[in-house]
C-alpha cells in the first residue's frame, strides 16, 4: 500500500480510555456544530460549513474504501454523480420532490452501480485498480455529458428542494438555509457515527488486516473478495448520499460531479486531513473549501499558491493535517514524563 | 481411529521448468504427527501451499476427509478445518497480539459479515482469543503491537492464529525456526499436547525434535519422496543416509 504512512504502527484503537475521552471531543464538536447557526449568523459562513459537512461525508466514505480496505479508488465520483443524477433526472420536471422516495431511489442506485463497478474492479490491486476505477469514473461522466436524459454539459437545474413530509407536517424546510443545514449536519453525524460502529465491529477489523495482508486474511477462512465488495458497496452508497445531498444543495447537477478532477481532489483531501482516521477527511474537506475561498482574494494565481501548500504539508506533516493536533499532545506529555524522572 | 484424514495424491508442481514437488502422495492418519523433513529446496512448503490452497498442483489430487480440495480456495479449505502456518511470519503488524489472534477467531464466528454481532458472540469471541493466546503462552502480551514483539513470539502468536480457527488437522511449516532454547521446548511441549486431539503435518529442521515427536515421518528431496516411515525406519533406509542425514545426526538421536 503505497499510501500508507511508514510510521503508524498503532493505528487502532484499543486502549477505552482514550477512545472514551475522544467521544467526549467529538461530542463537543457535534454540539458546537449544532449550535453554528446561533453562534455565526452570518449565512454566508453557514453555507460554507454546509458545503464542508457534505464533502465530509463523501470523503469519509472515501477513506473506508482507501484507508481502512486498501482499495485506492481514482472513481469515486461516480458515485456522487450517480447520487445527484437520479435526484435530478427523476424529479426534474417534479412540482414536488418527495424526499422519502427521492433519497432510497439515489441511495438504491449508488449501491447497485457500486455492486456492479466494485465486482469488476476488485479483483486487481495496484495501479490496475487506479486504471479500472479511474475508467469506470469516467464513463459515468461520460453518460452524462452524452444521454440525452441529462442535458449534457449545461446540466439539470432542480427548482425544488426535496419535502420531507410527515403526514401533512413538514419536517423540515430545506428551502431555508439553516433547515438545510441541519438536515446536512444530521446526515453528517450519522455517517460518522455509522462508520465508526462498522469500523468497531468485526468486520472494521477484517477489511483493516485485509489492507495489511490480504492473503494472511484469506488463509484464516475469510472470502476477502465479498469482504471488499461490501466495503465498496458501503462507501458508493455514502458517496451517493454525498452527491444526493449536494444536489438538493446546490439545486444543480452537472456531468463535472463524476469528472475524474473530482476523485482526485478526493483523494488529495484525504491525504491532507490525513488517512485512516474519520475525521481527518473532514479536516482536508474543511481545509480545501476555506483555501478555495481564501485563496483567491491574495492572488489571480492561486491554485499554484495551494499546490504549494499541498504540497508542505504532504512533506512536514506525512500522516495528514491530524497529526498536526495529534503531535501537540504527545509532545507535551513526553516533556512531563521526563519532569516527572528528573 | 486410524483412518485416512488426507489424501495427497501424486501431487506436481512446476514453477516454470523447474519441478519443485514431483509425483508426491502423501496419506495423513487421523490423530498422527506427521512430520516432513528434507534439504532447502526439497518442496516442502510448496507441497503445504498445494495443501493449503494457496497454490493448485499442476497434476494430482487431494482428499480431504473423502472430499477432493484440489482445486478450493485458501478461504475455502481453512473453513474445511485445515489451519496452516508460514515459513516466513506472517501476521498483521499493526494489530495488537489479541487483535491478530481475534481476527483468527473471529473467522469460525457466524454473522453477517461481521457487521452485526451479539454480545453473547462477543464473549464467546473472546474467550476464544484468551484461550489460544494462552495455549501458546501469549497472555501477557495481550496489548502489545504484533510489529514490536520478538521473533520467537510473533512465530508463536503464528501458532495461536491457528488455533483459534479450530482446525482438525494442522499443517506447521518450521514452527521452530529461529526460537531460542527454552521458547522451542515450549513449543514442542505444546506440539505433542496438540497432537492428542489434532492431526498434525510438521516440517521441520530440528532433527531432534522431528525425531522425538513424530510418529510418521516423510523425508523429501528435490521435490519427490524419498522414504516414508516411522522414525526407527528412516534412521536405519541407507538411502536417505545417503541423500540427507549425517551419520552424526543419526547417532545423535540414537544417543
Ligand atoms: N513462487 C515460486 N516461484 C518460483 N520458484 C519457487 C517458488 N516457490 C518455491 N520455488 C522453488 O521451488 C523449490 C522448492 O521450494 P520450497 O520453498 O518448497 O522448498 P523447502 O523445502 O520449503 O525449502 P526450505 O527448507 O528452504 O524452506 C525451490 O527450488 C524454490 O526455489
Ligand atoms: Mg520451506
Amino acid at each position: 500500500m503505497a499510501l500508507r504512512p511508514e510510521s503508524s504502527v498503532f493505528p487502532f484503537q484499543t486502549d477505552t480510555m482514550i477512545s472514551e475521552k475522544k467521544s467526549i471531543y467529538f461530542f463537543i464538536i457535534f454540539l458546537l456544530l449544532a449550535l453554528f447557526p446561533w453562534i455565526i449568523e452570518e449565512s454566508f459562513y453557514l453555507e460554507q460549513l454546509t458545503r464542508i459537512l457534505i464533502l465530509g461525508v463523501f470523503a469519509m466514505s472515501l477513506d473506508l474504501l482507501v484507508g481502512y480496505t486498501g482499495i485506492v479508488s481514482l472513481g469515486h465520483a461516480a458515485f456522487y454523480g450517480v447520487g445527484a443524477y437520479t435526484l435530478a433526472c427523476v424529479f426534474q420536471s417534479a412540482d414536488v420532490i418527495n424526499f422519502w422516495y427521492a433519497l432510497p431511489l439515489s441511495l438504491a442506485a449508488s449501491a447497485l452501480s457500486a455492486t456492479i463497478i466494485g465486482w469488476l474492479s476488485i479483483r486487481t490491486s495496484g495501479v490496475y485498480l487506479l486504471m479500472i476505477t479511474l475508467a469506470f469514473g469516467q464513463m459515468c461522466y461520460f453518460f452524462y455529458l452524452e444521454s440525452p436524459y441529462c442535458n449534457g454539459s449545461d446540466g439539470i437545474l432542480l427548482l425544488n428542494k426535496p419535502e420531507i413530509l410527515w403526514g401533512a407536517y413538514n419536517l423540515l424546510d430545506l428551502e431555508n438555509e439553516t433547515h438545510f443545514y441541519f438536515f446536512v449536519l444530521g446526515w453528517f453525524v450519522a455517517v460518522f457515527l455509522l462508520l465508526k460502529r462498522i469500523l468497531q465491529a468485526p468486520f472494521g477489523q477484517i477489511i483493516q488486516g485485509i489492507c495489511a495482508n490480504e492473503s494472511r486474511v484469506r488463509g484464516l477462512g475469510y472470502s476477502t473478495p465479498t469482504y471488499k465488495l461490501v466495503s465498496f458497496v458501503i462507501a458508493g452508497t455514502l458517496a451517493g448520499l454525498a452527491g444526493f445531498l449536494e444536489a438538493a444543495h446546490t439545486g444543480f447537477v452537472t456531468p463535472a460531479y463524476s469528472h475524474w478532477h473530482q476523485s482526485g481532489m478526493l483523494l488529495v483531501i484525504l491525504i491532507l486531513g490525513g488517512i485512516r482516521t474519520l475525521h481527518g477527511p473532514v479536516l482536508g474537506a474543511a481545509a480545501i473549501v476555506l483555501l478555495e475561498d481564501l485563496l483567491p482574494n491574495i492572488t489571480d494565481h492561486w491554485k499554484l499558491l495551494m499546490g504549494l501548500l499541498i504540497i508542505v504539508i504532504v512533506l512536514f506533516l506525512p500522516n495528514g493535517t491530524v497529526s498536526f493536533f495529534t503531535r501537540i499532545p504527545t509532545q507535551s506529555a513526553i516533556q512531563y514524563k521526563n519532569k516527572k524522572h528528573e | 481411529m486410524n483412518d485416512t484424514i488426507l489424501h495427497a495424491d501424486n501431487l506436481t508442481k512446476h514453477f516454470g521448468v523447474l519441478p519443485a514437488v514431483q509425483n508426491v502422495s502423501l496419506l495423513l492418519k487421523r490423530g498422527v504427527l506427521h512430520a516432513i523433513i528434507g534439504p532447502n529446496g526439497a518442496g516442502k512448503t510448496t507441497l503445504i501451499n498445494l495443501l493449503s490452497g494457496e497454490l493448485h498442483p499442476d497434476q494430482g489430487a487431494i482428499r480431504y476427509r473423502n472430499k477432493e480440495i484440489t482445486q478450493l480456495l485458501p478461504d475455502q479449505i481453512s473453513r474445511l478445518g485445515i489451519g496452516r502456518s508460514y515459513q516466513k511470519i506472517n501476521i498483521i503488524p499493526s494489530f495488537t497480539c489479541f487483535e491478530n489472534c481475534q481476527l483468527a477467531a473471529q473467522s469460525r464466528l457466524i454473522t453477517f459479515m461481521g457487521l452485526f454481532c451479539s454480545g453473547k458472540q462477543v464473549k464467546e469471541l473472546h474467550e476464544r482469543t484468551e484461550k489460544a493466546l494462552e495455549m501458546v503462552h501469549l497472555s501477557h502480551r495481550n496489548k502489545t503491537a504484533a510489529a514490536t514483539m520478538s521473533y520467537g513470539e510473533q512465530r508463536q502468536l503464528e501458532l495461536a492464529m491457528i488455533l483459534a480457527t479450530e482446525p482438525e488437522l494442522l499443517l506447521l511449516d518450521e514452527p521452530l525456526a529461529g526460537m531460542g532454547n527454552q521458547e522451542s521446548n515450549q513449543i514442542i511441549e505444546l506440539l505433542q499436547k496438540l497432537a492428542k486431539q489434532h492431526t498434525l503435518l510438521l516440517v521441520e529442521h530440528d532433527m531432534d525434535a522431528v525425531f522425538a515427536i513424530a510418529q510418521q515421518l516423510t523425508v523429501m528431496v528435490n521435490g519427490k519422496i524419498l522414504e516414508t516411515g516411522t522414525s526407527n525406519q528412516i534412521r536405519n533406509s541407507d538411502a536417505v543416509q545417503k541423500a540427507y542425514l549425517g551419520n552424526n545426526v543419526i547417532m545423535k538421536n540414537e544417543g
